[in-house]
């Protein structure tokens, strides 16, 4: 043995050494390499601003679209459009995340197998559509043929699909948007104006709402919440005072002065027994009405006889005072107003422009006006025909739906696989894995709103005349194509009178006829700032119009990079006008409340008239949509799910919403997991305890999207619309609540 | 197995130096650019970002093609030039990178700044073949000491994202 | 130098969550799974809460996010200063720094600070889908609402580039940009001049558990009358 390193401790040293040097090299290679060549950084990070339409309602806010080197990062509000004025709400925002949803069709597909598991065979354009047309034709001879269904909106695409579906012999029916649309024929009734309602709740003092939703989502929402914000705390106004009358416990319900809890079925009666205390107490102003007059005094008398306050009470659950209160309040302020919820029933929207009259708030500031337009075409209601077809009673031989609006609204089907069952062929229009793509035999996935085209009539709202438009701010990201390219080209594959009737080859064909129409008009401008809209709107109430000095052309462009066109001219007085020229108010004379006596011959209890409820399912469930997941686009969108049942702290969940006092007698405390039994089906949710909300009823949330698709929408559970059975979920379903 | 116990850890250790102690490896840039020859027309030229944006950007064909019309003679191939003209992007490799917690801005240094770029960059008007690995070795260091230095902010969440 | 901060008008907000879904996209935070809620993980920096207000029938839906405060109870206990008050009153989270003790997270009274339990995780196609002037957070860092800070220095980077002084319009955090109901004003409370420092002076204002004296600079505009 040597006392220094031996042979063998050399080489094993140097040895190590040399591997160490190895791996070392190795690693400071594969060191300089990470991330040296990942994709990303060459690019600049070039920020681009793209205006565009917010298609997730009808509302038809403008967008600011924020690219990062032509991607879409960010979804603003456009500041120069009139109706959202730079601000957006949570659904149009959340439009970004169904450009990018990762389970979007990558492209038309087939299915394979009917009514079993989905699976599906991707087909190429060409086929895809000859597919359609083939079974579309032999679909057009049978008894019921073909229905087509999309939303109600009104633009020049809407246009189209009528005109390509009523040549090819198709039934067109749509689902209703819970806008002015709906109130304007109760409008024209009592005025007889062509006319959408407006409510200036910005500039009212005090407004007494019947359900409308202001602070939720109201006739065009983000339009409702800043008019609220301003109705509030206006600059230099005094603070607007809010009633609310709803049948649960809304966001605008928490937000409101005062909440009172009534089912909208009873809420026309609350409605004719404030008016009939106006009547009785003499606060009406009769002079004013005088030149206008109509059944005035048939209305006057019809209520004094029927809706006295103990009547009313007594249908209501409201007090007496109560409602002395509410009709005596409503006249003390300067401007009141009454607000009515926009899919309400006919008789309550005819209740709630009745006391407008009455409080004289027609044609007047923070009042009722009217805006007209061309009438609004006849439309059949989707919901309703398609529930036929689930329960048999019509026999279409082929469905194409332009989205899945029409199974997402209340009224719709409660099972949308029985359309399946029923109709032999059903295509989809819709870009999503919503609703329609899982009953759908075949998918034609058209462009999602960042891709596509726009031109639309938005939501009335506010008096000037308004059509956003705009060019597709993002390049398409699969293998889509734009709704009015399928529609062509079905057209030419279904030949004869389709075909004819199809004039345009894709969607951007039919916007810039639009907007060349809107170029042609001479009047109206491009969006443009809030102080240059109202510079034109006192030029053009005197009498001048700016006259568009440039091109149709340069004009047409510059409509399309600033997302609409607006004509902020507005005649105030367009209902007094039609008033006076037509045959004067005209009120429907509202019926006797059931099981009440007239007045002067003794209110007596009005038993008989009122169905005992059934004594093993005895809470009246009502079914609502919580504003932030009552999209009409995608329902695949997580940042709406983290949203909902906020600010219980309940996100990703459906809740049902419990009075106080039902809560108790149930021993069910604040978040407590119970369940819901109807006759049809069972169901388990969280409860919320709510004070003030009566011990009979129960309301109960629903999420649309399909549950068995987006990997989002399915976390969100079972389909509460079971419970319905083949009933329409608009309506009340009984129910038994129980602890689990 | 104990005899191999420090031999191994020998190896570990000068694994670890070298990785550390030594400045990385050069990569091979895609083309042979010689940024001497192009000095003349200043770093903006190519790298459009470096006055006006946050990143500087790498210049890609289009940025060649607006003076050179055909393949410039050296430095790249007939072949390699019609590739990258026909929209292959050049797959340049990077060199210089801060983390993703930086906040860095060109135009706040080039512009508001007025630093020179060779001051991070180090003088690339001087080099005949693209860098392979980047010329200053930055760290935090290297900021903190010229913000101190230019009276420049040092709150942290001035950088720090 | 400027003291920013936000006014928050509970008469004008409507709830609406708008807020929310601005500040989720803005600043890259991850979606959250009905699991991870359950638990309360899910990554919010803005989000409604219930709040008992005097004066009111029910509860209050408050929209609450880091409030700021000038006296930070976060940063005291913070062991490597990642979170300290920066000059200008913002409540820094340095994450590099943050070495995910929690501390800080234990110290808010306002709930507000919200720990990485995972790595933030996209689905591949929507990996382009994020702002690049916000960093994503790793695993096991503490996070929070910045009042949009990189706002602030892209938006006085583009002031100075083109030789003017910060306008109070330059910088808007995200969810005053997009808020409906026009229930938040943000801006600098130093200057007398601004609508914040009026609003803040005003009779309805009050600072949320302002009884910690915690001195937030998120001011709140009282409901009613």
């Amino acid at each position: 043995m040597s006392d220094g390193p031996s042979r063998r401790d050399f080489l094993v040293y140097s040895g190590a050494a040399v591997a160490g040097v190895t791996l070392g090299e190795t690693g400071r290679r594969w060191r300089a390499s990470l991330d040296s060549s990942a994709a990303g950084w060459r690019a600049r990070a070039v920020d681009t601003y793209a205006n565009s339409v917010c298609r997730e309602c009808a509302a038809g806010c403008g967008i600011r679209v924020r690219l990062v080197d032509d991607v879409p990062v960010k979804i603003d509000g456009n500041p120069l459009c009139p109706i959202a004025r730079g601000r957006l709400c949570a659904k149009g925002q959340a439009a970004l995340e169904s450009y990018f949803d990762p389970d979007r069709l990558v492209g038309p597909a087939h299915r394979i197998v009917r009514g079993g598991p989905a699976r599906w065979e991707p087909l190429p354009w060409k086929d895809a559509v000859a597919l359609a047309a083939d079974r579309l034709k032999r679909a057009a001879g049978t008894q019921d043929g073909i229905i087509a269904v999309a939303t109600a909106d009104r633009g020049p695409e809407a246009d189209a699909w009528t005109r390509v579906w009523r040549a090819a012999g198709a039934r067109l029916v749509w689902t209703p948007r819970p806008t002015a649309d709906h109130l304007r024929p109760r409008l024209k009734n009592l005025t007889g104006a062509e006319a959408d309602p407006i409510f200036d709740v910005e500039h009212a003092s005090y407004v007494l709402s019947f359900g409308a939703a202001l602070a939720d989502d109201w006739l065009s929402g983000v339009w409702a919440q800043r008019s609220f914000g301003r109705f509030r705390r206006g600059a230099g106004s005094n603070r607007g005072r809010l009633v609310h009358i709803d049948g649960r416990r809304s966001m605008t319900a928490r937000k409101a002065d005062e909440w009172l809890a009534v089912a909208p079925d009873r809420q026309t009666a609350l409605a004719y027994g404030i008016a009939s205390i106006l009547f009785r107490e003499n606060r009406v102003d009769r002079d004013r009405l005088a030149p206008f007059a109509g059944n005035l005094a048939t209305f006057e008398h019809q209520l004094l006889t029927y809706y006295t306050p103990d009547n009313v009470s007594s249908e209501t659950g409201v007090p007496v005072v109560t409602i002395l209160r509410l009709a005596r309040e409503l006249v003390a302020t300067p401007r009141p107003l009454v607000v009515v919820d926009a899919s309400a029933g006919a008789a309550l929207v005819d209740a709630v422009f009745a006391l407008d009259v009455l409080i004289g708030a027609l044609d007047r500031r923070g009042g009722v006006f009217g805006k007209g337009g061309d009438p609004l075409p006849e439309r059949d209601d989707a919901p309703t025909v398609l529930r036929d077809v689930a329960d048999g009673r019509i026999h279409p031989s082929a469905l194409v739906f332009a989205d899945s609006s029409a199974l997402r609204v209340l009224g719709g089907p409660n099972r949308p696989e029985a359309l399946a069952e029923h109709v032999p062929f059903v295509i989809s229009l819709s870009p999503y894995v919503d609703e329609v793509a899982a009953i759908a035999d075949l998918i034609l996935p058209t462009d999602v709103p960042l891709e596509s085209w726009h031109a639309v009539t938005p939501a009335a709202a506010m008096g000037a005349e308004i059509v956003p438009v705009a060019a597709p701010a993002v390049k398409r990201r699969l293998d889509t194509q734009d709704k009015g390219a399928v529609l062509c080209s079905l057209a030419s594959a279904l030949g004869g009178a389709a075909a004819e009737a199809c004039s345009w080859k894709s969607s951007e064909d039919l916007i810039r006829i639009e907007v060349k129409r809107l170029a042609g008009a001479r009047r109206g401008t491009p969006y443009v700032s809030t102080y240059e809209t109202e510079w034109m709107q006192q030029l053009e109430s005197g009498g001048w119009w700016a006259q568009a000095a440039e091109s149709g052309a340069a004009f047409s462009e510059r409509v399309l990079a600033a997302g609409g066109w607006v004509d902020p001219f507005f005649d105030a007085s367009q209902l007094t006008e039609a008033l006076r020229v037509g045959r004067g108010l005209s009120f429907p004379l509202p019926e006797a409340l059931p099981g009440t006596q007239p007045a002067g011959r003794g209110a007596g209890p009005g038993a008989t008239a009122v169905e005992p409820p059934d004594p093993r399912f005895p809470v009246a469930l009502v079914a609502f949509q919580p504003s932030v997941a009552a999209t009409s686009g995608n329902a695949n969108q997580p940042a709406l799910f983290e949203l909902l049942g906020q600010p219980e702290s309940l996100p990703w969940s459906l809740w049902v919403e419990i009075g106080s006092e039902l809560a108790e007698r149930l021993d069910i405390h604040e978040r407590t997991r119970v369940r819901l039994t109807s006759a049809h089906d069972s169901l388990d949710v969280i409860a919320v305890r709510v004070n003030g909300m009566p011990a009979g009823v129960a309301a109960l949330s629903i999420v649309p999207g399909a549950r068995t698709n987006g990997r989002w929408s399915k976390l969100i559970g079972k389909d509460p619309r079971q419970l319905w059975g083949n009933d329409s979920a608009a309506r009340a379903c009984a129910v038994r609540i129980t602890r689990v | 197995m104990q005899r191999y116990a420090f031999p191994v850890i020998v190896a570990v250790v000068v694994a670890v130096v070298w990785v550390f102690a030594l400045p990385p490896a050069p990569l091979a840039q895609p083309i042979a650019f010689n940024h001497a020859k192009h000095a003349t027309v200043g770093c903006v030229l190519c790298h459009q970002g470096a006055a006006a944006g946050a990143r500087a950007g790498i210049p890609q064909a289009d940025t060649c093609t607006r003076c050179h019309a055909t393949a410039p003679g050296r430095g790249i191939s007939e072949a390699a030039w019609t590739d990258i003209t026909s929209g292959k992007p050049i797959a340049w490799l990077r060199v210089t990178r801060l983390p993703d917690h930086v906040a860095f801005s060109h135009r706040r240094h080039t512009g508001a700044g007025q630093l020179a770029c060779a001051s991070c960059h180090g003088d690339m008007t001087q080099r005949t073949a693209p860098p392979g690995r980047a010329p200053v070795r930055l760290v935090m260091d290297t900021c903190l000491s010229c913000h101190k230095r230019e009276g420049a902010s040092e709150d942290c969440a001035g950088c720090h994202r | 130098m400027a003291r920013w901060g936000l006014v928050i008008d509970l008469d004008r907000c409507t709830g609406c969550q708008a807020c929310v879904v601005a500040c989720k996209h803005e600043n890259n935070l991850p979606f959250s799974t009905p699991e991870t809620a359950d638990v309360g993980r899910m990554m919010t920096w803005i989000g409604l809460v219930n709040a008992e207000l005097p004066g009111r029938p029910g509860p209050s839906a408050l929209p609450l996010m880091c409030q700021q405060c000038d006296r930070p109870p976060c940063t005291d206990v913070c062991p490597t200063s990642a979170t300290y008050l920066n000059p200008e009153g913002i409540v820094a989270q340095i994450y590099p720094r943050c070495i995910g003790c929690r501390y800080c997270t234990n110290a808010c009274p306002y709930a507000v600070k919200i720990f990485n339990w995972t790595t933030p995780e996209w689905p591949e196609s929507m990996a382009e889908m994020h702002n690049p002037d916000v960093s994503q957070r790793p695993k096991g860092v503490v996070e929070k609402c910045t009042f949009c800070h990189h706002r602030l220095i892209t938006a006085r980077e583009k002031a100075r580039a083109a030789g003017r002084d910060l306008a109070p319009e330059d910088y808007v955090p995200a969810c005053v940009q997009i808020c409906p109901a026009e229930a938040m004003v943000f801006g600098d409370l130093s200057d007398p001049h601004s609508d914040v420092a009026a609003l803040a002076g005003g009779p309805r204002a009050f600072r949320w558990m302002e009884e910690l004296g915690t001195q937030p600079k998120v001011i709140y505009l009282r409901e009613g009358e």
